[in-house]
């Protein structure tokens, strides 16, 4: 029995794309949510800065905590990224097996 | 013909070589999934009772209790996260919910008020914070 490389390769890399194509999507589209999150967030704090509704130091807390906040949606980026990876070898692992299964 | 095969090698490799260093995210977990979508709900209508309250009905001993309560959700939630192994971010994640509830237990008990501002902010801000812990839990789930 034969095992042609090139087109195992050419296999795995099919469903590493495939897979990773899938989950791209989603994370652009929640990448692009933090952002808008984080512009809607500042600009509605210096906008109540600015009409006196914080004094310096509730504004100067907001920011910190706006910090946090955007830190938590960033870890979350960092997960679905890792998943993503994960599912790809996970794909190209199992188109191999199954052309090396007797 | 070369170029497609050579450059699928390569790309192969890379992704082999990432591999090798890469750690695999946890286990997802149900349990605490649905801790998260209970204590959000908890969590948004405890705000909202606040700000249905007149500003000078808002004192700190009124909520003491719920804040206390949800505050042992959160504990549960980190305690569930640190029993899986690579788990670092939601782990991280809980601990900056945990801060941010307590900030909010330390700055209403010094004040012993609530401005309306505050309140709104608190509303989108949780929501923002519980979508982002959902969003790695779900992606932990590999189905």
């Amino acid at each position: 029995m034969s095992f042609d490389i090139s087109s195992a390769i050419g296999e795995m890399a099919g469903a590493m794309q495939a897979s990773v194509a899938e989950d791209a999507g989603d994370i652009a589209q929640f990448a692009q949510r933090v952002l808008m999150n984080q512009k809607d967030s500042l600009a509605e704090l210096a906008q109540a800065r600015l009409d006196g509704d914080l004094d310096e130091e509730e504004f100067t807390d907001e920011l910190k905590r706006e910090m946090l906040v955007t830190e938590t949606e960033l870890l979350a980026l960092t997960v679905m990224g890792k998943a993503a990876i994960q599912k790809a070898i996970q794909a190209a692992t199992s188109v191999l097996l199954s052309l090396v299964k007797l | 013909m070369i170029n497609r095969k050579l450059s699928i090698t390569l790309c192969w490799l890379l992704l082999c070589l990432g591999g090798c260093q890469f750690t695999p995210v946890a286990e997802y977990d149900p349990q605490l999934r649905n801790l998260l979508v209970r204590t959000s709900v908890e969590v948004e209508d405890f705000w909202q009772q606040m700000q249905a309250q007149p500003a000078d009905q808002r004192q700190f001993n009124h909520y003491s209790q719920r804040y206390h309560k949800t505050k042992l959700d959160f504990q549960v939630m980190l305690k569930l996260n640190q029993m899986r192994p690579n788990n670092e971010e939601s782990i991280q994640q809980t601990q900056n919910l945990l801060t941010l509830w307590q900030q909010d237990i330390d700055s209403h008990q010094k004040k012993d008020a609530f401005k309306d501002f505050l309140l709104k902010r608190r509303i989108k801000e949780y929501q923002r914070v519980f979508t982002a812990m959902l969003a790695a839990e779900d992606a932990k789930d590999m189905k």
